[in-house]
């Protein structure tokens, strides 16, 4: 394969003095789909926390397409086409859906920005009637969806999503993982995708990292993971 | 009579004025750095100190007294002063921020201890400041420390109220950089950031937005509403002396505290609030004892008794104290301050939707 677009080296990383993620190291290629699993509270969360800088990271290193990005700040990163959906506190609750939508593409010139937002709009119709209300007042769902725009409308290189799905309906969260395919495949968007559903994530994804306790149980074709009876049972509850 | 006189509510509105910028600035960096800054209220004065320069290098020999038609060169001064103090003192507080609090919280140091930076800070600026009008000497004034500043203002007589230019003034200043500060985080881009990057640093960040860009802009503008504030402050001030500022902090954490210091909109009202109840409310409060003594008195006197009443203590003196009580009230009562009341849910309540 060619040069990974993302480069994991060695990454030890944590909050303040406690570490959570040990020597993690992985690579991700263009245009695939990279699936992170793992039982809560392996650290899934914090390794991508750590490779958008907001963590505190001991050792190792990151690098994307080729360039060092150990120690950049994350709005630099965010500027040079990483995105990422974090698990929690995802939108601005005290600012409206439509000034939500005005930070996800502050880097963005007006008019550019104005024609992303209506693209996203269009993906998203519920936002549209939504626009002027603060985002704490939407339901689970739509605040999700605001977030999934939110992600999407810079049109970035790679996306990192954590459990895009948590707070759907079964069916949206199905469609939403297909609409993750067509990103990759329409888009030629790049993504990591952390997921409780191990089954389905499993199933679309090319390659996978399986964590354990801020470890790499496992790295190499999802299939592969899909199909190992003893650590698909002992760790995704798989059958 | 129980009320005010007139010339006293203008001047109390005009305090009010001061107070309610001066806890919007301190609520704002509360908001953005989660720190009391003890220095706000030395930020004010180094902008009275602004001021006090300006008359003695420049505008002494254009007081209306010294100079007849000079009126509107003096006037100049309204101007100047806040602008000139809006950005010194903006960046002094930057510096405040970058060099102080900022290397502290980074290296983890916790809420007690940058607040004892801050003082730490207010104690350098205060000697600063007083070293440097004991080093610098004065060309007009006979000193620039005790500088009678008030004895500058401009008197203007409105509609039969003998009062001053500064007093006049203040509201206006006050409500116009309000409605800026206002159209400033709602309608623009970069205050809207400045928004995001308070509620939630971190998302913020991911979404490419500079948030220490945004906070040190937030510290900025808070140095510089202090400063234009102090700036016409100085006008109400007898005597001019940096420890000024000691009086006037216990002020701004009662406004600030009663405001709910979450939103700079209740830190508008509580700094207004306080500002009125420290002199009108203070007033109003001393007559209507007197009052109550007075109708004590004739009672007993009806009664045959002969006795005279007399209030012996005047409550202006305790004006820092009446304010302490109010921020006791108050979060006893509304911990959450003014913002955190559910005033839609009391009338609600109260059958008055
Ligand atoms: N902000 C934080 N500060 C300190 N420790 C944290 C913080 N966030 C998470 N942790 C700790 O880090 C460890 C890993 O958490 P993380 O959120 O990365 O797990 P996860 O694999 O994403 O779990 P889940 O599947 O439940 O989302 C946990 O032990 C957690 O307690
Ligand atoms: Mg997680």
């Amino acid at each position: 394969m060619d040069q990974p677009i993302l480069a994991v080296n060695s990454l030890n990383s944590g909050y303040g003095k406690f570490q959570v993620v040990f020597d993690v190291s992985f690579n991700v290629y263009r245009n695939e789909i990279f699936v992170i699993v793992g039982p809560n509270g392996s650290g899934k969360s914090t390794l991508l926390k750590s490779i958008f800088g907001l963590t505190t990271i001991y050792s190792g290193s990151i690098s994307y397409m080729g360039k060092d990005v150990t120690k950049l700040p994350p709005h630099v990163k965010a500027r040079m086409g990483i995105a990422y959906l974090p698990q929690t506190d995802n939108v601005f609750s005290e600012l409206t859906v439509r000034e939500n939508l005005m930070m996800a593409t502050y880097t963005l010139k007006e008019s550019e920005a104005r024609d992303r937002v209506e693209e996203v709009l269009k993906i998203y119709p519920v936002l549209r009637n939504k626009l002027d209300y603060k985002a704490k007042s939407l339901s689970g769902g739509e605040r999700q969806m605001l977030a999934l725009a939110m992600t999407l409308v810079r049109r970035p290189s790679i996306i990192m999503l954590d459990e895009p799905t948590a707070n759907l309906a079964p069916v949206v969260a199905r469609d939403l993982l297909k609409k993750v395919s067509i990103l990759r495949d329409e888009m030629g968007i790049t993504v990591i995708l952390v997921e409780q559903n191990a089954r389905a994530a499993l199933e679309m994804g090319d390659r996978a990292l399986l964590m354990v306790s801020g470890r790499v149980a496992y790295e190499g074709p999802a299939r592969s993971l899909l199909q190992d009876a003893e650590l698909g049972r002992r760790y995704l509850g798989l059958r | 009579m129980v009320l005010p006189s007139p010339e006293f509510l203008v001047y109390s509105i005009a305090y009010g004025s001061v107070l309610a910028l001066l806890c919007i600035g301190l609520t704002l960096t509360y908001m953005v750095t989660k720190v009391p800054n003890f220095a706000h209220a030395t930020l004010a004065i180094t902008g009275a100190t602004v001021t006090l320069f300006l008359l003695d290098r420049i505008y002494y020999s254009l007081h209306p007294v010294r100079c007849h038609g000079c009126v509107v060169q003096y006037a100049t001064l309204y101007l100047l002063a806040p602008i000139l103090a809006f950005i010194i003192v903006g960046l002094v507080a930057l510096a405040e921020y970058l060099l102080v609090l900022r290397p502290l919280a980074r290296r983890g140091m916790g809420i007690i201890g940058l607040m004892i930076a801050t003082l730490a800070f207010d104690m350098i600026l205060y000697n600063v400041l007083s070293l440097t009008l004991y080093i610098v000497p004065a060309k007009n004034l006979s000193r620039l420390m005790d500088a009678p500043l008030k004895g500058f203002d401009v008197g203007v007589t409105l509609a039969g109220v003998n009062t001053s230019f500064s007093r006049l003034l203040l509201p206006l200043v006050a409500i116009t950089l309000a409605v800026a500060l206002h159209m400033f985080l709602t309608r623009t881009k970069f205050g809207v950031s400045l928004r995001a990057s308070i509620e939630n640093p971190d998302l913020a960040r991911v979404l490419g937005i500079n948030v220490d860009l945004a906070y040190m802009v937030s510290w900025f503008l808070a140095g510089g509403l202090a400063g234009a504030s102090g700036a016409l402050w100085a006008f109400m001030i007898e005597s001019y002396k940096p420890e000024t500022a000691y009086f006037i902090i216990v002020s701004i954490f009662a406004g600030s505290i009663l405001g709910g210091l979450g939103s700079v909109y209740g830190a508008l009202v509580g700094g207004f609030l306080i500002g009125l109840a420290e002199t009108v409310g203070l007033v109003i409060t001393q007559n209507l004892l007197q009052l109550l003594l007075n109708l004590l008195q004739q009672l007993l006197n009806m009664l045959g008794l002969t006795v005279t009443l007399t209030v012996t203590v005047t409550l202006t003196q305790y004006q820092r104290f009446f304010s302490l009580i109010i921020v006791i009230v108050v979060l006893l009562v509304a911990p959450q301050g003014l913002a955190g009341i559910n005033f839609r849910g009391l009338l609600a309540r109260g059958g008055l939707k």
